[in-house]
């Protein structure tokens, strides 16, 4: 009997179940990524005139919003904010932001400039944001995350002076693998090496760390061309290329700049990465363009009841004054705890504690404008992410407009929860960009001569939410399955309630679950 | 408030380098900040408080209102014993994360003998490294851990 190759057979379910089945085989054989998104969900069998009630209109809500009001429900949704997205959004020239505390920023970028102070960039196996984008016409370009000529920088290393990633990259792999080829070479190894595995490790350790025929990494022209030149191939006269010194291993080693090599190496970040043109709320606007009309803003909830009837919410009019009362058979929540906490519910006791249990972590956020782009004119760093063990942790250059001139936006800071995002929090706006660039000019020393303006966002500052995201210590201790069980009429859903904790994925893979339960009781009961 | 910081920070531009000098309305706790491992070392209660719990409950303690709010610490009458405050900082409470992970006996002291004597409160101080101690977890969980980068 022949046997199958697995092509073979890949080919075999393709042409008899479509694409789709190929996709999923394909999955459970480990050859693409599994994900529990599994396409456009399909909400079967009549609600009967249901009405449902979204409370907040990111993009867990909205997600639930359009796919329910398709399944044909009565939709209604309530957001306290003045627009759609949450914390999918975008400061750009002339927006005003006011923090909690009362400071009002005024973004004076140039036209088409923009932060986005919350998620920034899509890993291209979030499969249900890129399925999302490309169902609501979202256009994406490429987010250049890893950039071998940015820098990685350390105080205390190289004498403050920030190095290409490149060639720290290239030699911390070159020395440790001239280390373990000389090991393996020597049989110290042999314990953990057989004979057979012996020659090929060392070939492979020749091919990682760019070693020459004697297992050595050395000063040639080959690693160069891993590493960079002295001088650079050139053409006509005088255009032999000169190879460069490499970095002393204890050098490379002790700078600890490796510590920055590592991040783009996770799934996470894994290249390519995506960001919607023109700013991250182009998938906000997307998804308001669905279901815009569906959305009450300016809506701050004060109370969410329900009973064997129905659900009772009741809201301020921030805008037009007065309190209001909406009603529906059922809630979709997907309010942060750190706000939902504060709101009068009688929702169970179960779901009460989870909410009380979470805390919020901070993020800040700095945008700087610069006159002109001095990282590609003068350093040809196009786009990417510069690392330092400063506060601000790291410098990311636009990945758009390469060459243009005119003044143009990078993130100058991005910390993440720690001591150094509470610190961040308790300054003022311009103290937080004034720090931005205090540090930042360690890396460049043009950033004072070409500043021309600075936006800063810190999370726990960000009024409507009081945090970037919601933390699990211990999701068993603390009761997950309890928090995205339906309570009743009421479920809840964000990406507080994922495994992608601040990820816009977890926010709507935790949507379409919700509503995909919560619609199967509707109609099984 | 805003006033004296602005003086402070202008007294302090005269004697500060041409960097500093370029932004005159940096209060002195953010001209001053420290970063990192030696970001939260001071043992006065008014630095910590002013370094880290006033970005939430603002540089009076008056509190502030969002879609939620954090409470105000001004007048505020859970303050009059120390150990709501001592378990609240040290273990966190609903949304407010734990920060008895880098502050240490001695600075839990110091904040919170800060927060019964300022910020209009006038309560008498009777916070202990012993009482920080006891409310500290067994197994404190370190809260600055990334789950996402």
């Amino acid at each position: 009997m022949t046997q199958f190759t697995r092509r073979s057979l890949l080919g075999m379910i393709g042409t008899a179940a479509g694409s789709s089945a190929m996709y999923y085989a394909m999955a459970s054989m480990g050859h693409a990524a599994a994900s529990n998104y599994t396409g456009p969900i399909k909400l079967d069998g009549d609600p009967k005139g249901a009405k449902v009630l979204i409370l907040g209109a990111g993009l867990a809500g909205m997600t639930a919003a359009l796919e329910m009001r398709s399944a044909g429900y009565q939709v209604e949704v309530l957001e306290y904010r003045e627009k759609a997205g949450g914390r999918c959004w975008t400061l750009r020239s002339g927006d005003e932001y006011t923090e909690l505390g009362g400071a009002k920023q005024t973004v004076d970028f140039a036209e088409g400039n923009y932060l986005n102070p919350g998620p920034w960039r899509l890993p291209h196996h979030h499969y249900a944001v890129m399925d999302y984008c490309k169902r609501l016409k979202v256009p994406l370009e490429p987010f250049i995350q890893t950039n071998y000529n940015a820098y990685v920088h350390n105080g205390d290393a190289f004498e403050g002076k920030p190095q290409r990633m490149g060639k720290i990259r290239t030699d911390q792999r070159g020395h440790i693998a001239e280390l373990l080829a000389k090991a393996v070479d020597q049989g110290k190894l042999d314990e953990m090496v057989t004979e057979d595995d012996r020659e090929m490790l060392i070939e492979s350790l020749r091919s990682f760390g760019v070693l020459d025929e004697d297992n050595a990494y050395v000063k040639s022209l080959r690693t160069s061309g891993y590493r960079g030149f002295e001088k650079q191939p050139g053409g006509g006269v005088d255009a032999a290329p000169v190879a460069s010194d490499l970095y002393d291993p204890a050098r490379v080693i002790q700078s600890q700049l490796w510590r920055s090599l590592s991040q783009h190496e996770t799934l996470e970040h894994w290249a390519p990465m995506f960001q919607p043109v023109g700013g991250m709320d182009g998938i906000a606007k997307g998804f308001e363009r669905e279901v815009g009309d569906l959305i009450t803003y300016n809506a701050k909830v004060v109370s969410l009841q329900q009973d064997d009837n129905g659900v009772t919410v009741t809201w301020e009019d921030t805008a037009g004054g007065g309190t209001k009362t909406s009603t529906a058979d059922y809630c979709v929540c997907t309010i942060p705890f750190s706000i939902l906490g504060q709101i009068d519910h009688n929702l169970s006791s179960g779901l009460s504690n989870v909410i009380g249990s979470m805390f919020y972590n901070g993020s800040t956020k700095v945008g700087l404008e610069f006159k002109r782009r001095f990282w590609e004119e003068d350093e040809q760093i196009y786009g990417g992410i510069s690392y330092t063990d400063q506060a601000i942790t790291q410098i990311s250059y636009p990945s758009t407009g390469y060459q243009s001139d005119g003044p143009a936006v990078l993130l100058g800071c991005y910390t993440w929860r720690g001591a150094d995002t509470y610190k961040f929090n308790a300054m003022q706006p311009a103290e937080r960009i004034e720090w931005a660039l205090r540090q930042g000019e360690k890396l460049h020393p043009q950033y004072r001569d070409e500043f021309k303006a600075g936006v800063a966002v810190s999370w726990h500052k960000v009024p409507w939410v009081l945090g970037c995201s919601g933390v699990w210590n211990d999701r068993d201790a603390q009761g997950y399955d309890e928090a995205v069980k339906i309570d009743n009429r009421v479920v809840c859903a964000g990406e507080h309630l994922s495994y992608l904790p601040a990820w816009q994925e977890g926010a709507i893979l935790s949507s379409l679950d919700a509503i995909t339960r919560l619609h199967d009781k509707v109609i099984n009961g | 408030m805003k006033t004296i910081l602005i003086t402070i920070a202008a007294a302090m531009s005269l004697s500060a380098t041409a960097a500093q000098a370029q932004s005159p309305e940096m209060s002195p706790h953010a001209a001053d900040a420290t970063f990192g491992a030696e970001g939260y070392t001071s043992t006065d209660g008014e630095v910590l408080y002013q370094t880290l719990c006033a970005g939430c409950h603002m540089p009076d303690g008056s509190g502030a209102v969002g879609a939620g709010e954090y409470p105000a610490l001004q007048g505020n009458a859970n303050l009059e014993f120390s150990a709501y405050a001592v378990t609240l900082i040290v273990n966190g409470q609903a949304a407010m994360p734990a920060f008895g992970t880098f502050l240490n006996d001695e600075q839990v002291v110091a904040l919170v003998t800060y927060l019964q004597t300022n910020l209009g409160n006038d309560f008498e101080p009777d916070a202990t490294a012993e009482a920080v101690a006891n409310a500290r977890p067994e197994t404190p969980k370190d809260t600055t851990k990334a789950e996402h980068e």
